[in-house]
Protein backbone atom coordinates (compact mmCIF):
# COMPACT_ATOMS: atom_id res chain seq x y z
CA UNK A 1 0.00 0.00 0.00
CA UNK A 2 1.22 3.48 -0.77
CA UNK A 3 2.67 5.40 2.14
CA UNK A 4 1.73 8.93 3.17
CA UNK A 5 5.31 9.91 2.26
CA UNK A 6 4.56 8.96 -1.36
CA UNK A 7 1.50 11.24 -1.35
CA UNK A 8 3.65 14.11 -0.08
CA UNK A 9 6.29 13.46 -2.72
CA UNK A 10 3.72 13.08 -5.50
CA UNK A 11 2.13 16.44 -4.68
CA UNK A 12 5.57 18.04 -4.31
CA UNK A 13 6.54 16.57 -7.72
CA UNK A 14 9.64 14.80 -6.43
CA UNK A 15 8.78 11.21 -7.46
CA UNK A 16 10.68 9.66 -10.37
CA UNK A 17 8.78 8.96 -13.61
CA UNK A 18 8.38 5.26 -12.74
CA UNK A 19 7.25 6.11 -9.22
CA UNK A 20 4.69 8.58 -10.62
CA UNK A 21 3.27 5.89 -12.91
CA UNK A 22 3.00 3.41 -10.04
CA UNK A 23 1.48 6.00 -7.73
CA UNK A 24 -1.11 7.10 -10.29
CA UNK A 25 -2.20 3.50 -10.85
CA UNK A 26 -2.55 3.10 -7.08
CA UNK A 27 -4.58 6.32 -6.99
CA UNK A 28 -6.98 4.99 -9.65
CA UNK A 29 -7.35 1.76 -7.71
CA UNK A 30 -7.76 3.45 -4.32
CA UNK A 31 -10.04 6.53 -4.50
CA UNK A 32 -9.19 7.50 -0.91
CA UNK A 33 -5.60 8.10 -2.05
CA UNK A 34 -6.84 10.37 -4.85
CA UNK A 35 -9.02 12.25 -2.38
CA UNK A 36 -6.05 12.82 -0.08
CA UNK A 37 -4.09 14.22 -3.04
CA UNK A 38 -7.06 16.40 -3.99
CA UNK A 39 -7.26 18.00 -0.54
CA UNK A 40 -3.50 18.61 -0.39
CA UNK A 41 -3.57 20.22 -3.82
CA UNK A 42 -6.48 22.47 -2.88
CA UNK A 43 -4.76 23.61 0.32
CA UNK A 44 -1.57 24.22 -1.64
CA UNK A 45 -3.48 26.16 -4.32
CA UNK A 46 -5.16 28.30 -1.64
CA UNK A 47 -1.89 29.04 0.16
CA UNK A 48 -0.13 29.79 -3.09
CA UNK A 49 -2.88 32.24 -4.01
CA UNK A 50 -2.51 34.00 -0.63
CA UNK A 51 1.26 34.14 -1.13
CA UNK A 52 0.77 35.69 -4.56
CA UNK A 53 -1.42 38.39 -3.02
CA UNK A 54 1.14 39.00 -0.22
CA UNK A 55 -1.40 37.97 2.40
CA UNK A 56 0.60 35.12 3.93
CA UNK A 57 3.22 37.24 5.62
CA UNK A 58 0.71 38.79 8.03
CA UNK A 59 -0.33 35.36 9.28
CA UNK A 60 3.25 34.39 10.07
CA UNK A 61 4.08 37.44 12.16
CA UNK A 62 4.48 37.00 15.94
CA UNK A 63 1.39 37.39 18.11
CA UNK A 64 2.12 41.00 19.13
CA UNK A 65 1.76 42.08 15.53
CA UNK A 66 -1.59 40.37 14.93
CA UNK A 67 -4.61 42.54 14.10
CA UNK A 68 -6.23 44.34 17.04
CA UNK A 69 -9.58 42.51 16.79
CA UNK A 70 -7.87 39.21 17.65
CA UNK A 71 -6.43 40.77 20.81
CA UNK A 72 -9.90 42.06 21.78
CA UNK A 73 -11.35 38.59 21.19
CA UNK A 74 -8.59 37.06 23.32
CA UNK A 75 -9.25 39.59 26.11
CA UNK A 76 -12.97 38.81 26.00
CA UNK A 77 -12.25 35.08 26.17
CA UNK A 78 -10.01 35.60 29.21
CA UNK A 79 -12.75 37.64 30.93
CA UNK A 80 -15.29 34.88 30.30
CA UNK A 81 -12.92 32.27 31.72
CA UNK A 82 -12.17 34.43 34.78
CA UNK A 83 -15.90 35.05 35.37
CA UNK A 84 -16.66 31.36 35.02
CA UNK A 85 -13.80 30.56 37.39
CA UNK A 86 -15.06 33.02 40.02
CA UNK A 87 -18.59 31.63 39.81
CA UNK A 88 -17.26 28.10 40.22
CA UNK A 89 -15.19 29.24 43.19
CA UNK A 90 -18.20 30.84 44.92
CA UNK A 91 -20.35 27.80 44.32
CA UNK A 92 -17.74 25.56 45.91
CA UNK A 93 -17.44 27.45 49.18
CA UNK A 94 -18.14 25.30 52.19
CA UNK A 95 -17.62 21.94 50.49
CA UNK A 96 -14.49 19.82 50.64
CA UNK A 97 -13.13 19.26 47.12
CA UNK A 98 -13.08 15.74 45.71
CA UNK A 99 -9.77 14.16 44.91
CA UNK A 100 -10.87 12.81 41.53
CA UNK A 101 -7.72 13.85 39.66
CA UNK A 102 -4.72 11.65 40.27
CA UNK A 103 -1.11 11.92 39.12
CA UNK A 104 0.86 8.88 37.87
CA UNK A 105 2.64 8.65 41.23
CA UNK A 106 -0.70 8.65 43.07
CA UNK A 107 -1.95 5.85 40.80
CA UNK A 108 1.05 3.62 41.45
CA UNK A 109 0.31 0.12 40.20
CA UNK A 110 -3.49 0.37 40.35
CA UNK A 111 -5.12 -1.19 37.25
CA UNK A 112 -6.47 1.32 34.73
CA UNK A 113 -9.96 0.59 33.43
CA UNK A 114 -9.55 2.45 30.13
CA UNK A 115 -7.67 5.21 28.29
CA UNK A 116 -9.06 8.10 26.30
CA UNK A 117 -7.50 10.82 24.18
CA UNK A 118 -8.60 14.42 24.67
CA UNK A 119 -7.91 16.88 21.89
CA UNK A 120 -9.57 20.09 20.84
CA UNK A 121 -11.20 20.14 17.39
CA UNK A 122 -13.41 22.64 15.66
CA UNK A 123 -16.21 20.10 15.65
CA UNK A 124 -19.23 21.00 17.76
CA UNK A 125 -19.51 17.36 18.90
CA UNK A 126 -18.37 16.86 22.48
CA UNK A 127 -16.49 13.66 23.13
CA UNK A 128 -18.30 11.40 25.62
CA UNK A 129 -16.90 8.58 27.75
CA UNK A 130 -18.73 5.78 29.52
CA UNK A 131 -16.96 4.47 32.57
CA UNK A 132 -17.96 2.03 35.32
CA UNK A 133 -18.15 3.72 38.73
CA UNK A 134 -16.12 1.09 40.56
CA UNK A 135 -13.98 -0.24 37.71
CA UNK A 136 -10.93 1.82 38.66
CA UNK A 137 -9.31 5.05 37.44
CA UNK A 138 -9.29 6.09 33.78
CA UNK A 139 -6.31 7.56 31.99
CA UNK A 140 -6.76 10.74 29.94
CA UNK A 141 -4.07 11.45 27.36
CA UNK A 142 -4.33 15.11 26.51
CA UNK A 143 -2.95 16.63 23.34
CA UNK A 144 -1.71 20.06 24.38
CA UNK A 145 -0.97 22.90 21.98
CA UNK A 146 2.45 23.56 23.42
CA UNK A 147 4.15 20.57 25.10
CA UNK A 148 7.11 22.75 26.08
CA UNK A 149 4.80 24.76 28.39
CA UNK A 150 4.69 21.87 30.94
CA UNK A 151 4.18 21.65 33.92
CA UNK A 152 0.45 22.32 33.92
CA UNK A 153 -2.11 22.91 36.63
CA UNK A 154 -5.14 20.75 35.89
CA UNK A 155 -8.61 21.90 36.76
CA UNK A 156 -11.66 19.72 36.25
CA UNK A 157 -15.14 21.19 36.63
CA UNK A 158 -18.66 20.04 35.90
CA UNK A 159 -20.48 22.16 33.33
CA UNK A 160 -23.47 22.29 35.64
CA UNK A 161 -21.76 23.07 38.93
CA UNK A 162 -25.00 23.51 40.92
CA UNK A 163 -25.27 19.88 42.07
CA UNK A 164 -21.66 18.83 41.69
CA UNK A 165 -18.92 18.96 44.29
CA UNK A 166 -15.77 20.89 43.53
CA UNK A 167 -12.79 18.84 42.39
CA UNK A 168 -9.31 19.42 43.75
CA UNK A 169 -6.83 20.68 41.16
CA UNK A 170 -3.86 18.52 40.23
CA UNK A 171 -0.67 18.92 38.24
CA UNK A 172 0.92 17.35 35.20
CA UNK A 173 4.68 17.52 35.52
CA UNK A 174 5.76 16.52 32.01
CA UNK A 175 4.75 15.23 28.62
CA UNK A 176 4.77 11.52 27.84
CA UNK A 177 4.91 10.45 24.16
CA UNK A 178 3.48 13.81 23.15
CA UNK A 179 0.61 13.68 25.63
CA UNK A 180 -0.07 15.25 29.01
CA UNK A 181 -1.38 12.37 31.13
CA UNK A 182 -3.75 12.58 34.08
CA UNK A 183 -5.91 9.96 35.79
CA UNK A 184 -9.53 10.39 36.85
CA UNK A 185 -11.15 8.45 39.65
CA UNK A 186 -14.85 8.31 38.66
CA UNK A 187 -16.19 6.90 41.96
CA UNK A 188 -17.58 10.17 43.34
CA UNK A 189 -18.26 11.92 40.07
CA UNK A 190 -21.75 12.41 38.69
CA UNK A 191 -22.68 11.85 35.04
CA UNK A 192 -22.71 15.02 32.96
CA UNK A 193 -20.57 17.41 30.96
CA UNK A 194 -17.16 18.42 32.26
CA UNK A 195 -14.38 20.73 31.19
CA UNK A 196 -10.76 19.98 31.87
CA UNK A 197 -8.53 23.05 31.83
CA UNK A 198 -4.75 22.93 31.65
CA UNK A 199 -2.88 26.02 32.72
CA UNK A 200 0.83 26.52 32.18
CA UNK A 201 3.16 28.54 34.39
CA UNK A 202 3.01 31.38 31.86
CA UNK A 203 -0.77 31.54 32.32
CA UNK A 204 -1.71 30.01 28.94
CA UNK A 205 -4.83 27.88 29.19
CA UNK A 206 -6.31 25.11 27.08
CA UNK A 207 -9.76 23.67 27.77
CA UNK A 208 -11.15 20.28 26.83
CA UNK A 209 -14.90 19.74 27.23
CA UNK A 210 -16.16 16.16 27.43
CA UNK A 211 -19.18 14.19 28.57
CA UNK A 212 -18.88 11.58 31.30
CA UNK A 213 -21.40 8.81 31.81
CA UNK A 214 -20.67 7.02 35.07
CA UNK A 215 -22.26 3.58 34.95
CA UNK A 216 -23.41 1.99 38.21
CA UNK B 1 -29.14 -13.48 -2.45
CA UNK B 2 -26.64 -13.06 -5.29
CA UNK B 3 -23.48 -11.08 -4.59
CA UNK B 4 -22.17 -8.98 -7.46
CA UNK B 5 -18.49 -9.10 -8.31
CA UNK B 6 -17.08 -5.61 -7.77
CA UNK B 7 -13.43 -6.44 -8.51
CA UNK B 8 -11.99 -4.79 -11.63
CA UNK B 9 -12.22 -8.15 -13.42
CA UNK B 10 -15.83 -8.59 -12.32
CA UNK B 11 -16.82 -5.06 -13.28
CA UNK B 12 -15.09 -5.42 -16.63
CA UNK B 13 -17.07 -8.61 -17.44
CA UNK B 14 -20.35 -7.14 -16.19
CA UNK B 15 -19.87 -4.02 -18.34
CA UNK B 16 -19.19 -6.21 -21.37
CA UNK B 17 -22.44 -8.05 -20.59
CA UNK B 18 -24.34 -4.74 -20.70
CA UNK B 19 -24.67 -4.14 -16.93
CA UNK B 20 -25.28 -0.36 -16.52
CA UNK B 21 -24.91 -0.54 -12.73
CA UNK B 22 -21.38 -1.88 -13.17
CA UNK B 23 -20.56 1.12 -15.39
CA UNK B 24 -21.68 3.46 -12.63
CA UNK B 25 -19.68 1.57 -10.01
CA UNK B 26 -16.51 1.62 -12.09
CA UNK B 27 -16.88 5.32 -12.88
CA UNK B 28 -17.39 6.21 -9.22
CA UNK B 29 -14.38 4.19 -8.18
CA UNK B 30 -11.85 5.45 -10.71
CA UNK B 31 -13.02 9.04 -11.34
CA UNK B 32 -11.22 10.60 -8.31
CA UNK B 33 -7.90 9.02 -9.34
CA UNK B 34 -8.31 9.91 -13.01
CA UNK B 35 -9.12 13.52 -12.11
CA UNK B 36 -5.95 13.80 -10.00
CA UNK B 37 -3.78 12.29 -12.75
CA UNK B 38 -5.18 14.95 -15.05
CA UNK B 39 -4.82 17.78 -12.52
CA UNK B 40 -1.17 16.75 -12.23
CA UNK B 41 -0.70 17.01 -15.99
CA UNK B 42 -2.79 20.08 -16.79
CA UNK B 43 -2.51 22.02 -13.51
CA UNK B 44 -6.13 23.00 -14.06
CA UNK B 45 -8.99 21.56 -11.96
CA UNK B 46 -11.72 22.53 -14.42
CA UNK B 47 -9.95 21.15 -17.47
CA UNK B 48 -9.07 17.98 -15.56
CA UNK B 49 -12.74 17.35 -14.79
CA UNK B 50 -13.63 17.75 -18.45
CA UNK B 51 -10.87 15.39 -19.58
CA UNK B 52 -11.92 12.92 -16.89
CA UNK B 53 -15.35 12.72 -18.55
CA UNK B 54 -13.69 12.00 -21.87
CA UNK B 55 -11.52 9.30 -20.27
CA UNK B 56 -14.64 7.65 -18.81
CA UNK B 57 -16.35 7.62 -22.19
CA UNK B 58 -13.36 5.95 -23.83
CA UNK B 59 -12.96 3.35 -21.06
CA UNK B 60 -16.64 2.43 -20.97
CA UNK B 61 -16.91 2.26 -24.79
CA UNK B 62 -13.90 -0.09 -24.84
CA UNK B 63 -15.18 -2.32 -22.05
CA UNK B 64 -18.68 -2.50 -23.53
CA UNK B 65 -17.31 -4.04 -26.71
CA UNK B 66 -14.41 -6.08 -25.41
CA UNK B 67 -13.20 -6.87 -21.87
CA UNK B 68 -9.49 -6.43 -21.11
CA UNK B 69 -7.24 -9.49 -21.48
CA UNK B 70 -5.85 -8.79 -18.03
CA UNK B 71 -8.49 -6.82 -16.05
CA UNK B 72 -6.08 -6.43 -13.12
CA UNK B 73 -4.15 -4.03 -15.35
CA UNK B 74 -7.22 -1.79 -15.67
CA UNK B 75 -5.70 0.99 -13.48
CA UNK B 76 -2.62 1.13 -15.73
CA UNK B 77 -4.81 1.15 -18.83
CA UNK B 78 -7.01 3.95 -17.44
CA UNK B 79 -4.00 6.03 -16.34
CA UNK B 80 -2.46 5.73 -19.82
CA UNK B 81 -5.68 6.86 -21.54
CA UNK B 82 -5.93 9.85 -19.20
CA UNK B 83 -2.29 10.79 -19.87
CA UNK B 84 -2.77 10.46 -23.64
CA UNK B 85 -5.80 12.73 -23.51
CA UNK B 86 -3.88 15.33 -21.52
CA UNK B 87 -0.97 15.19 -24.00
CA UNK B 88 -3.39 15.53 -26.94
CA UNK B 89 -5.01 18.52 -25.26
CA UNK B 90 -1.62 20.12 -24.71
CA UNK B 91 -0.78 19.64 -28.42
CA UNK B 92 -4.13 21.13 -29.38
CA UNK B 93 -3.43 24.19 -27.23
CA UNK B 94 0.00 24.61 -28.74
CA UNK B 95 -1.53 24.49 -32.23
CA UNK B 96 -4.16 27.05 -31.21
CA UNK B 97 -1.44 29.45 -30.11
CA UNK B 98 0.23 29.27 -33.54
CA UNK B 99 -3.04 29.37 -35.51
CA UNK B 100 -3.89 33.06 -35.93
CA UNK B 101 -7.28 32.46 -37.61
CA UNK B 102 -8.79 30.55 -34.74
CA UNK B 103 -7.30 32.74 -32.02
CA UNK B 104 -10.45 34.72 -31.32
CA UNK B 105 -12.64 31.63 -30.94
CA UNK B 106 -10.15 29.80 -28.76
CA UNK B 107 -9.69 32.77 -26.48
CA UNK B 108 -13.34 32.45 -25.51
CA UNK B 109 -12.90 28.76 -24.67
CA UNK B 110 -9.71 29.43 -22.72
CA UNK B 111 -11.40 32.19 -20.75
CA UNK B 112 -14.19 29.89 -19.58
CA UNK B 113 -11.62 27.34 -18.36
CA UNK B 114 -9.63 30.13 -16.80
CA UNK B 115 -12.67 31.50 -15.01
CA UNK B 116 -13.50 28.11 -13.52
CA UNK B 117 -9.90 27.65 -12.50
CA UNK B 118 -9.91 31.08 -10.87
CA UNK B 119 -13.08 30.17 -8.98
CA UNK B 120 -11.42 26.97 -7.69
CA UNK B 121 -8.35 28.87 -6.54
CA UNK B 122 -10.45 31.67 -5.07
CA UNK B 123 -12.59 29.31 -2.98
CA UNK B 124 -9.46 27.44 -1.80
CA UNK B 125 -7.79 30.76 -0.90
CA UNK B 126 -10.85 31.98 1.01
CA UNK B 127 -11.11 28.73 2.97
CA UNK B 128 -7.41 28.56 3.88
CA UNK B 129 -7.43 32.26 4.83
CA UNK B 130 -10.17 31.52 7.38
CA UNK B 131 -8.31 28.45 8.65
CA UNK B 132 -5.14 30.50 9.19
CA UNK B 133 -7.04 33.30 10.91
CA UNK B 134 -8.64 30.83 13.30
CA UNK B 135 -5.41 29.05 14.22
CA UNK B 136 -4.20 30.02 17.66
CA UNK B 137 -0.44 30.04 17.27
CA UNK B 138 2.03 31.35 14.73
CA UNK B 139 3.81 28.02 15.09
CA UNK B 140 0.75 26.13 13.75
CA UNK B 141 0.31 28.56 10.87
CA UNK B 142 4.00 28.27 10.04
CA UNK B 143 3.69 24.48 10.11
CA UNK B 144 0.83 24.58 7.64
CA UNK B 145 2.67 26.86 5.20
CA UNK B 146 5.94 24.96 5.41
CA UNK B 147 4.28 21.56 4.98
CA UNK B 148 1.65 22.25 2.35
CA UNK B 149 3.10 25.16 0.40
CA UNK B 150 6.85 24.74 0.71
CA UNK B 151 6.69 20.90 0.68
CA UNK B 152 9.16 20.72 3.54
CA UNK B 153 9.83 17.42 5.28
CA UNK B 154 7.59 16.60 8.23
CA UNK B 155 10.55 15.53 10.41
CA UNK B 156 12.47 18.75 9.70
CA UNK B 157 9.42 20.87 10.56
CA UNK B 158 8.82 18.93 13.80
CA UNK B 159 12.47 19.30 14.83
CA UNK B 160 12.68 23.00 14.06
CA UNK B 161 9.34 23.91 15.64
CA UNK B 162 9.85 21.64 18.67
CA UNK B 163 6.85 19.45 17.92
CA UNK B 164 6.20 15.75 18.38
CA UNK B 165 4.79 13.84 15.42
CA UNK B 166 1.38 13.22 17.10
CA UNK B 167 1.06 16.97 17.79
CA UNK B 168 2.04 17.73 14.21
CA UNK B 169 -0.62 15.30 12.93
CA UNK B 170 -3.30 16.84 15.11
CA UNK B 171 -2.56 20.35 13.83
CA UNK B 172 -2.85 19.05 10.26
CA UNK B 173 -6.01 17.08 11.06
CA UNK B 174 -7.74 20.11 12.54
CA UNK B 175 -6.67 22.36 9.67
CA UNK B 176 -7.79 19.89 7.00
CA UNK B 177 -11.12 19.23 8.69
CA UNK B 178 -11.83 22.94 8.99
CA UNK B 179 -10.67 23.60 5.42
CA UNK B 180 -13.03 20.93 4.05
CA UNK B 181 -15.86 22.17 6.23
CA UNK B 182 -15.43 25.69 4.81
CA UNK B 183 -15.20 24.45 1.22
CA UNK B 184 -18.36 22.46 1.79
CA UNK B 185 -20.14 25.57 3.04
CA UNK B 186 -19.13 27.43 -0.10
CA UNK B 187 -20.49 24.68 -2.32
CA UNK B 188 -18.71 21.60 -3.53
CA UNK B 189 -19.56 19.11 -6.24
CA UNK B 190 -21.03 15.70 -5.38
CA UNK B 191 -17.66 14.01 -5.86
CA UNK B 192 -16.02 16.51 -3.54
CA UNK B 193 -18.63 15.93 -0.86
CA UNK B 194 -18.03 12.20 -1.14
CA UNK B 195 -14.34 12.93 -0.75
CA UNK B 196 -15.01 15.07 2.32
CA UNK B 197 -17.08 12.35 3.95
CA UNK B 198 -14.43 9.67 3.41
CA UNK B 199 -11.59 11.86 4.61
CA UNK B 200 -13.52 12.99 7.66
CA UNK B 201 -14.19 9.37 8.52
CA UNK B 202 -10.56 8.35 8.07
CA UNK B 203 -9.30 11.35 10.03
CA UNK B 204 -11.77 10.77 12.86
CA UNK B 205 -10.70 7.15 13.17
CA UNK B 206 -7.08 8.26 13.44
CA UNK B 207 -7.66 11.01 15.99
CA UNK B 208 -10.23 9.56 18.39
CA UNK B 209 -8.76 6.21 19.19
CA UNK B 210 -10.13 4.15 22.07
CA UNK B 211 -7.56 1.92 23.66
Amino acid sequence: MTESRDVERYVAGTLSQEEVARFEEAMIEHPELALDVSVRRRIKAGLSELEKRNELEAFLKPEGQRPTYIRYAAAAAVLVVVAAGLMTFWNREGTAPLQALLTPSEIGTKPIVSSFILATTRSSDVLAFEVPRDGGPIRLQILVDDPTAAPFTVHLAAADSSGAKAIRDSTIAGITDGFAVIYVDPRELVSGNYTMTLKSASGAEQSFPFGLQVLP
Amino acid sequence: MQTLDTSFAGLSHRICAGDKQAEGELSRRIAPGVTQVLVGMTGNFAQAQELCQETMIIILSRLRTQPLDDPDKLPAFVAQIARNLAIAERRKERRRKTDVDSEAIDDVADQSHGQEQDAHRESAAAAIRTVLAEMKSVRDRTLLVRYYLKDEDKKDICRELGLTEPSFNVVLFRARSRFLELLQKHGLSGADLFCWAILALIATQHCWSWK
